[in-house]
């Protein structure tokens, strides 16, 4: 019966990265540094050699850069080698080790199905790994995980802190890469909610198809750069800006008429309480007035004041003249 | 556009075998493979990526044949019926809504029709006061598939002999020869989905140029058929009043505005799903690139004033070429129907009126 075996590993001969076995993304190490400092360390890893007769990390990676923090030069593995041969034993260990123990996040899901993707046909990985990571078994979302991996560093992270949904990083995955960059650094650098960022790619998306624009030449305008690099306008109020002006450029002529509307009812002066509502999509042919008031005596005084206006009987449709 | 030649395969479902109808199309494409779909088959196809133009798949449809179109609430419809023959078109034009309907692929032609139509004549029959009017083009081209299916010859003889229905052919194409063959001519209406030149070669894929499609109208002009042309959708574009300008100067050179029935009028609209649809499937297409806004039923329109200002352009150009074309707007609002046309039918019904009426002093009362 093949059997494990613990071997010394020199630590300066284990890559940074997770390797082929492993998937760990956006991890905090430090309560790792702080417990193994404290207690030392309480499992030892498991490794296998591959083809090259490298050391390949099959569980515990985080253990790994942990001890590489803290200065370690080797550690005491267990090698399992000869207990997992194929490259789809170990994938497969690493997961379901991982499995009962913790949630992964969209960047790890990612890496999962991108290791597998290379060892299983497509249909398994449609049936049975997609439901083991609580995804639904749909091929263009698959596409969609296949491709997470091969993203900008920040957008990742962004992604596994919950930043990012998915859904925004599907709209951005049919995009070339210089775009995906571009826009990637803006949702990072400013504070959209996930609503925004899904208008913010919109806009900027259709813009460039209308304008025979690149997205990185659009987004180095002077006027939208300025907005990010603007020390004056924070946090939330960026975002807003950024829309707006890109709202501005995208509907210019249902803009014009919003605020060829609202101007026409700021000037008729309405009484305190009395607001004028509309669609701002102008879709619903009817304008609606609301009123509040406390008594009866209040409303008969702004209904009154409301018949004197002037200018009331030309409020309507504020085109053909701003359209 | 798709030539018969370019129909890779045929597929025939289980419940179609045997038909005349699927024999006679079967006979018509002699030397494309042939494969049987049972019910199984069904369930384990997979989901295609694409709509599966080069496989035609002959399907016994379980459904009915005439359904009023499902119009779309808050706008002004034109009550109109659908004979439903068949589903998708081997044209690809960048705006089409069949590329929502993934989980439906091929070019499927109904091959029950050749039974399930006498129901509907039923029905026509014992309705003998109200005006059906029925078209085969809502999902799918009457006439692309025409050469193989047949269409034209099963249906304008039974359509052309009842005085209260006409039966519209709507098409981008030229293949007129079956309705040309073909005997009835009474209450057969032949009518083009028109455009700009400019759009019409850009987003309309696979369709034959306007001067075809008007060259075809204009024989059909000729042996008698009564022609309509549709509009829609209006695409805003560079330069589009000088491109529409160009379809109408074609218009007045090849067909005689008095044997026109109706012309409707629709800008682009469509629901949000398909946006993502045509950015994927047609990237370089510019049909995405107004100002579109969440209309009262869902779907995507151009902001009011440019609706209004197309259509305005549109019918004062038509009115100053005839002024009795049956102008009328699809799925539109009052407002804009006043602001564009300047006369609305205010309702639904009011429209259906108005082109019942157009029907009977066309084809005589009922």
């Amino acid at each position: 019966m093949k059997e494990e075996s613990l071997i010394w590993v020199d630590l300066a001969h284990v890559d940074e990265g997770p390797g082929p076995d492993c998937m760990s993304f956006g991890f905090d190490l430090d309560p790792l540094i702080l417990s193994i400092r404290r207690c030392g360390l309480i499992n030892n890893p498991l490794v296998a050699r591959n083809e090259q007769g490298r050391v390949d990390v099959i569980a515990g990676y985080r253990r790994i850069l942990a001890l590489k923090t803290l200065g370690w030069g080797r550690v005491q593995c267990r090698d399992l080698s000869a207990l997992l041969p194929s490259p789809l034993e170990r994938l497969l260990f690493n997961l379901h080790d991982n499995l009962p123990t913790r949630t992964f996040n969209d960047v790890e899901k990612g890496m999962i199905l991108g290791r597998l993707a290379s060892l299983v046909p497509r249909e398994a990985l449609l049936n049975e790994h997609m439901p083991l990571l609580g995804l639904p078994s749909h091929e263009p979302l698959l596409r969609v995980y296949l491709q997470v991996e091969g993203m900008e560093e920040p957008v990742k992270r962004a992604l596994a802190e919950g930043r990012i949904p998915m859904r925004t990083v599907r709209a951005l995955l049919d995009l070339d890469l210089d775009s995906v960059k571009t826009l990637g650094r803006w949702l990072t650098d400013i504070i959209f909610n996930f609503n925004q960022q899904s208008q913010f790619i919109e806009y900027v998306r259709d813009i460039s198809v209308r304008e025979n624009r690149e997205i990185s030449e659009l987004m180095s305008d002077e006027g939208l750069a300025g907005i990010l690099r603007d020390p004056k306008v924070k946090g939330p109020h960026k975002a807003k800006h950024v829309l707006e002006r890109l709202r501005q450029r995208r509907y210019p002529r249902l803009c014009r008429s919003q605020e060829a509307f609202q101007e026409k009812v700021k000037r008729l002066n309405l009484p305190e309480g009395v607001m004028v509502r509309f669609d701002p999509y102008f879709e619903d042919p009817h304008y609606h007035l609301d009123i509040s008031f406390r008594e009866g005596k209040a409303l008969r005084e702004k209904i009154v004041r409301l018949s004197q206006l002037e200018g009331l009987g030309k409020l309507g449709d504020p085109w053909p003249e701003d359209s | 556009m798709t030539k018969i030649s370019l129909i890779k395969r045929a597929l025939v479902e289980e419940a179609a075998e045997g038909s005349a109808l699927a024999s006679r199309i079967l006979e018509r494409i002699k030397g494309v493979p042939v494969f049987r779909v049972t019910a199984r088959d069904r369930e384990q196809e997979p989901v295609l990526q694409d709509m599966g133009k080069e496989t035609l798949r002959l399907v016994s449809f379980p459904g009915r044949f005439l359904k009023p179109c499902p119009g779309t609430r808050g706008y002004i419809c034109c009550g109109y019926q659908i004979l439903n023959v068949g589903t998708n078109c081997p044209l690809d034009c960048s705006y089409c809504i069949l590329q929502a309907y993934f989980n439906q692929p091929s070019l499927r032609v109904f091959v029950n029709l050749d039974h399930e139509i006498a129901p509907v004549l039923n029905q026509i029959d014992q309705n003998p006061d109200r005006v059906f009017r029925i078209g085969t083009g809502e999902f799918t081209d009457s006439l692309a598939l025409d050469p193989i299916v047949g269409w034209s010859g099963m249906l304008t003889g039974p359509f052309s002999t009842r005085r209260n229905a006409v039966l519209e052919f709507k098409t981008k194409t030229d293949r007129v020869e079956g309705l040309l063959a073909s005997k009835g001519r009474d209450r057969i209406i032949v009518s083009w989905s028109l455009n700009s030149p400019f759009i019409a070669s850009r987003e309309e894929h696979g369709a034959p140029s306007i001067r075809k499609r008007l060259e075809a109208a204009k024989r059909c002009q000729a042996e008698g058929f009564a022609l309509g042309f549709h509009f829609d959708p209006l695409i805003e574009h560079p330069g589009w009043r000088e491109e529409y300008q160009k379809t109408l100067e074609l218009l007045d050179r090849y067909i005689d505005p008095g044997g026109i029935i109706w012309m409707s009028l629709g800008c682009f609209r469509f629901m949000p799903a398909l946006k993502s649809i045509i950015r994927r499937r047609h990237p370089g297409s510019l049909v995405l690139d107004g100002e579109f806004v969440p209309a009262l039923d869902g779907k995507m329109r151009y902001h009011k004033p440019i609706r209004i200002d197309m259509y305005g352009f549109m019918s004062e150009k038509l009115c100053q070429w005839h002024e009795d074309l049956g102008l009328y707007l699809c799925m539109e609002a009052g407002e804009v129907w006043q602001g564009g046309l300047g006369w609305t039918p205010e309702t639904t019904e009011g429209l259906s009126r108005y082109l019942d009426q157009r029907v009977i002093r066309f084809f005589g009362p009922l």
